[in-house]
């Protein structure tokens, strides 16, 4: 809401501003509790879909929504499969302190900015075959991941404040948290934001360290990981993560396949 | 972009299909950053930048960046701290060698406020060099100095000393690095550290006393307070570190020749104020291999034959005074020598004579 603040200072005309909207699938009774709270925090939420039990993805479609949060996986992993950016919120218990004049998104990069190839790969062939397969298709695109979008969009935003020359303390900033490892497999990650036109202000390439600790330095407003593993890191040190229940990932935890379904005996 | 052709990307799988998920990687995996030893190593100390940093400075950003991109493919050459880095990993070898499952490694990490675009260059010219780093923090403008902590940081080099400064205040062991003047050959099968010993791995505290109340008093002090060991200053823990890494080549009988020797290279006198210095080592269980008491002699031609990958000194006087003479030297910001400028600065003042203790 302040990015939108600073967003109409600069553009009063413009239309090009978040939206939030409150989709739940409470009943209108709710409705007055809800509205009640939105004011008493001060927050700007007009619109609202209070489905009364039914499923809220279509009205996601109908308001073109860039990215859908919510606190339940089943929701959340249908809107995925529509086509939608969206990922399963969790509270967190000691939460870090986050600053309000700046809007900080992290993202993963496999399964989330990128599509699961490359980790599939990782799973199924092992690091070498991986590092070299990066390797050899280094000046491929990796195909996009649910949040690619969502990224786009907080790009958008952000040229228009560098246009008004404020990209030294620009209200939005973006970071890639990567377990992949620079030397052996950043190239690939790197080309293929540039082939999208897209950037990030932060480029943390961790080679599997965990990222809790450097989660707690940057204090992001929200985490988007597909790996329940780093979303639990990540809030054991207070920062706020959101799982997003995309590709191979899920089928693993912590390394050891936990979905076998469809292996063959 | 050249796109591989579906019949390269089918060759590729023909190759690799039948690869195991669990066997072992040919490439070592980087050890947990709380089991290791992480040097924190800026872009501009690795590399030589200087051509990049002056297009920055007086055209800005976009002509940085364009600059960059233009000679992605080209890699960097390398800057002072790269020797040190080279030696570092091939301690990493041997220590792989020896203990096949330990953590207990150097893990470098490139922590630089560059910004994504030049990520690409930099990967490029470290897979040229084949060094090992596969940690990258790269800040995109921000300081680095809270990811210093989260990476439990034991050394940070940088070619700023407004970081170095920022990191000393946050109470991790960092030094700004120079260029040599001169090229020296290094060894590459042994990692040579040299220290200073006053406000590098003790405190200043013995420094203070000489610069307020001078030579005499300071040897009086220092004769009195012998059996008391100083504070410790900024490297030490670094210093710990390596005796830490020392023990285990000793414990495999290696030490000989072992990989790794630490130098004490100090102004003090032996007779006068030696003492202290040792038995202060003593009382913390740290040893340097080698002990240099110059008593105010210049540490330029100790260290040109010492030949260490890195010295370490809280003075500029003997920081450019080793640089000279073909040294990398890295000044560590620390202490009341600060506040007193170095022989090539603006506001000078008289040349310190060299048997005075500076």
């Amino acid at each position: 809401m302040n990015v939108n603040a600073r967003l109409r200072e600069l553009y009063p005309d413009s239309e090009e501003l978040f939206d939030i909207v409150l989709v739940t699938n409470n009943h209108a009774q709710v409705g007055v509790r809800l509205i009640n709270s939105i004011n008493y925090y001060d927050l700007t939420i007009e619109r609202f879909c209070m489905t009364g039990g039914e499923s809220p993805i279509g009205y996601l479609k109908a308001y073109m929504t860039n990215l859908y949060l919510s606190k339940d996986s089943k929701k959340v992993q249908e809107a995925i499969e529509e086509g939608i950016a969206a990922a399963t919120m969790f509270t967190c218990d000691n939460e870090n302190e986050l600053i309000d004049t700046q809007l900080r998104v992290a993202f993963d990069g496999d399964a989330v900015l990128f599509s699961d190839e490359s980790e599939i790969i990782v799973k199924e062939h092992g690091l070498d075959t991986f590092f070299e397969h990066e390797k050899e298709f280094e000046n491929k695109p990796l195909a996009q991941g649910p949040l690619k979008c969502f990224l786009e969009a907080l790009g958008k935003l952000q040229r228009k404040f560098y246009v008004k020359n404020q990209r030294i303390n620009c209200p939005v900033r973006t970071y890639l948290v990567t377990a992949r490892s620079a030397a052996s497999a950043g190239v690939r990650v790197l080309k293929t934001l540039r082939s999208w036109g897209l950037e990030v202000d932060e480029a943390l390439f961790l080679a599997g360290a965990p990222k809790g600790p450097l989660l707690k330095k940057i204090r992001p407003h929200i985490f988007f990981d597909d790996q329940m593993f780093h979303v639990e890191g990540a809030q054991e040190l207070g920062t706020i993560a959101a799982h997003v229940p995309y590709g191979i990932g899920q089928k693993y935890h912590k390394g050891k396949r936990i979905d076998t379904s469809d292996v063959e005996k | 972009m050249n796109k591989p052709t579906v019949k390269e990307m089918h060759s590729f799988w023909e190759r690799n299909e039948n690869c195991n998920p669990s066997s072992p990687s040919k490439k070592p995996k980087p050890p947990e950053p709380q089991n290791a030893m992480t040097i924190a190593v800026s872009s501009r100390a690795l590399f030589s930048m200087d051509v990049e940093q002056d297009i920055y400075e007086q055209q800005g950003m976009e002509a940085y960046l364009s600059y960059q991109f233009q000679h992605e493919t080209e890699p960097f050459a390398p800057g002072p701290a790269f020797p040190f880095i080279k030696a570092v990993e091939a301690v990493n070898a041997k220590l792989r060698e020896l203990y096949p499952d330990s953590e207990e490694l150097f893990d470098v990490v490139l922590m630089t406020s560059n910004h994504a675009h030049v990520g690409l260059r930099l990967i490029n010219s470290i897979n040229h060099h084949k060094l090992f780093i596969e940690r990258f923090c790269m800040t995109g403008g921000n300081s680095p100095i809270g990811y210093l902590k989260a990476y439990h940081t034991n050394l940070y080099l940088s070619a700023d000393s407004v970081k170095v400064r920022e990191a000393i205040e946050e109470g991790i062991a960092a030094a700004t690095v120079f260029s040599p003047g001169k090229i020296c050959e290094v060894p590459e099968t042994q990692l040579r550290v040299a220290f200073d010993g006053d406000a590098v791995l003790f405190s200043d505290e013995s420094e203070r006393i000489y610069k307020a109340h001078g030579l005499d008093k300071f040897f009086e002090h220092e004769k009195a307070h012998e059996n008391k060991p100083l504070d410790h200053g900024p490297l030490k823990g670094f210093l710990e570190t390596l005796g830490k890494l020392q023990q285990k080549f000793y414990a495999k009988g290696q030490r000989m020749d072992c990989p790794i020797r630490t130098y004490l290279v100090t102004a003090r006198s032996a007779a006068s104020s030696g003492t202290r210095a040792l038995k202060t080592l003593r009382s913390w269980g740290l040893e340097t291999d080698e002990a240099l008491f110059l008593a105010g002699a210049p540490k330029g031609p100790m260290l040109e034959k010492i030949r260490p990958h890195i010295f370490f000194d809280d003075q500029m006087f003997h920081v450019e005074g080793a640089t000279e003479l073909g040294t990398v030297a890295a000044h560590v910001p620390y202490g009341i020598a600060q506040r007193f400028p170095s022989k090539i600065g603006k506001d000078i003042k008289k040349d310190v004579p060299a048997k005075q203790l500076v």
